[in-house]
């Protein structure tokens, strides 16, 4: 089967609001900006897949918006309204299909234009639960306590995970929330949904996301340092959080089986050098690298309190800061697959995990974690 | 680039308000139409795992997959959500959210709870069902749950 590798990348800088962009001329700052890298132009793509929701743009298919900024006329564009973990998914298949030599994948969302408690209410179906008035911080609070009582968690290790990814982000110029912080300052943070705090809560961000993805033999035309695809699991589970175990996540486990086996990883604490997480709440990290089998179940902490996760540790979990330091909705996931690709070029700067050779990008969408796509990537072909 | 200063860019401010009509189908009907005729709550049964689900599900079409549920149940875990909830009326927080395991029922559902200090709401809680005096065909019908 032919391969398919990650030959260029860009993200534009996170904030609060891009007061001065609407919506498509974001979209337009990072295409430009990965055409620039790379020194090419909309010839040179065969094919576009887009990740972004007509709920955070506030019309209908939001693709739409974007066709121009990303150079889509008389091309095919099509669109994941889902993470872009999915749409970098779907772009591979492209690929593989037969149909098509290049595509470049792109995801935008401006978080600040639509009232977010609104739109976090509407992923709840309109006939059983959306009246009751509950978001997407809500849904997460429920999950938080519900895997803290069960495997005694304590607020102090959710506090472990903000001080750690909003230090990494201090590193990261395109971090939106990035501050040296300590467990105790964390822990006094302001109550928003027991037992979630400010910053246990992932801020909302403006921003997009770029990707150029090859097939094989046109990989060496835009680069020396391309980054393969070497593994992906994409499962979901049931929509009602009452139907789930909250405790656990078997769409994440069944996905990380499934990249595992793929790229051939039977130990991934031993075999991968880093991990970029879609941790929307900190609690996230400690459940996903759990079920990812990079600790025991309910020891999600350990990781970080022996040091292990942090950057220099033996498998840094979230050395950007994670979305904790930026959360675009849909965008988060692929500027994952960005962040390790950028590791595994050398090209991370101040967080730069040195000699990272593979890397674990993970996605996830719907409240509480219902689908997640595991993306194994490296440097060695 | 432009210069132009920050407080001159023009920000629209707009909002969508569509009417919709989205049929609720006759299992969620049936579900909604008990609670207001009957004051009682029901699941469906599934006829292959025997799993009694909440809310409801068309995977039968037999009456008597039907099974009573409630009005009691468990709390399996909760929120206590500190900011306005722009949805609610009066959209005054703290609003308390509840994962519920009412008796009789294999899945747990979402639902607010009142009548309780803030402080004594815990895991394991019994709590029991308050309908609304006037039902009018939505999950409100419950109107929220109370410690038992």
């Amino acid at each position: 089967m032919d391969r398919v590798a990650i030959v260029g990348v860009a993200q534009t800088k996170f904030a609060a609001q891009k007061i001065d962009q609407n919506y498509a001329e974001i979209a337009y700052e990072v295409v430009e900006s990965l055409f620039n890298k790379l020194g090419i132009d909309h010839k040179d793509v065969d094919n576009i897949v887009t990740a972004s929701s007509d709920f955070w743009d506030g019309r209908t298919i939001s693709s739409m918006s974007v066709q121009d900024a990303v150079g889509a006329w008389l091309k095919s564009e099509t669109k994941v309204s889902s993470d872009g973990t999915l749409a970098v998914l779907y772009g591979m298949m492209r690929i593989l299909a037969g149909s098509f030599g290049t595509t470049l994948v792109l995801a935008h969302c401006k978080s600040s234009e639509g009232q977010q408690t609104m739109i976090g209410n509407a992923v709840f179906d309109p006939i059983y639960q959306r009246q009751l008035g509950f978001d997407l911080v809500a849904a997460g609070a429920l999950q938080a306590r519900a895997y803290m009582e069960h495997y005694q968690v304590g607020e102090s290790d959710l506090a472990a995970v903000v001080a750690k990814n909003l230090t990494n982000a201090t590193r990261n110029p395109n971090a939106h929330r990035a501050m040296s912080i300590s467990v105790e300052e964390a822990l006094k943070a302001q109550l928003v949904a027991d037992p979630l705090r400010e910053y246990d809560i992932a801020p909302n961000s403006d921003g997009a996301c770029a990707i150029l993805l090859a097939r094989e033999d046109l990989v060496s035309k835009f680069t020396d340092k391309p980054v393969w695809l070497s593994g992906v699991g994409h499962y979901q589970d049931n929509y009602y959080l009452g139907d789930r175990d909250l405790t656990t996540s078997r769409s994440l486990e069944k996905a990380a089986q499934k990249a595992y086996s793929m790229a051939g990883i039977t130990n991934p604490r031993k075999e991968l050098n880093l991990v970029e997480l879609y941790d929307t709440f900190s609690y996230q990290e400690l459940m996903w690298t759990e079920l990812l089998g990079l600790a025991e179940r309910g020891k999600g902490a350990e990781l970080i309190h022996s040091g292990a996760s942090h950057l220099g540790g033996e498998i840094p979990v979230n050395p950007s800061g994670g979305v904790l330091g930026a959360h675009a909705m849909f965008v988060a996931g692929l500027v994952r697959v960005a962040e390790a690709a950028l590791q595994l070029r050398g090209e991370a700067g101040e967080y730069q995990v040195e000699g990272a050779r593979r890397a674990l990008a993970h996605g996830t969408v719907g409240p509480c974690g219902q689908t997640h796509c595991v993306w194994v990537l490296s440097k060695d072909k | 680039m432009s210069s132009q200063p920050e407080e001159e860019l023009i920000v629209y401010k707009s909002s969508m308000r569509i009417p919709y009509r989205w049929a609720a189908g006759l299992t969620a009907s049936q579900f909604y139409r008990r609670i207001a005729q009957e004051k009682k709550i029901y699941g469906t049964r599934c006829p292959k795992t025997q799993k009694v689900m909440i809310p409801p599900r068309k995977n039968s079409q037999s009456e008597e997959d039907w099974v009573e549920v409630g009005p009691g149940g468990i709390v399996k875990s909760f929120t206590i959500v500190r900011y306005p909830v722009p949805s609610l009326n009066p959209t005054t927080p703290p609003v308390v959210y509840a994962l519920i395991q009412l008796d009789g029922a294999d899945t747990a559902f979402v639902h607010q709870l009142s009548e309780v200090e803030i402080d004594k709401v815990k895991t394991g809680l019994r709590v029991t069902a308050q309908f609304a005096e006037k039902a009018t065909g939505n999950i409100m019908d419950i109107q929220y749950f109370k410690p038992e």
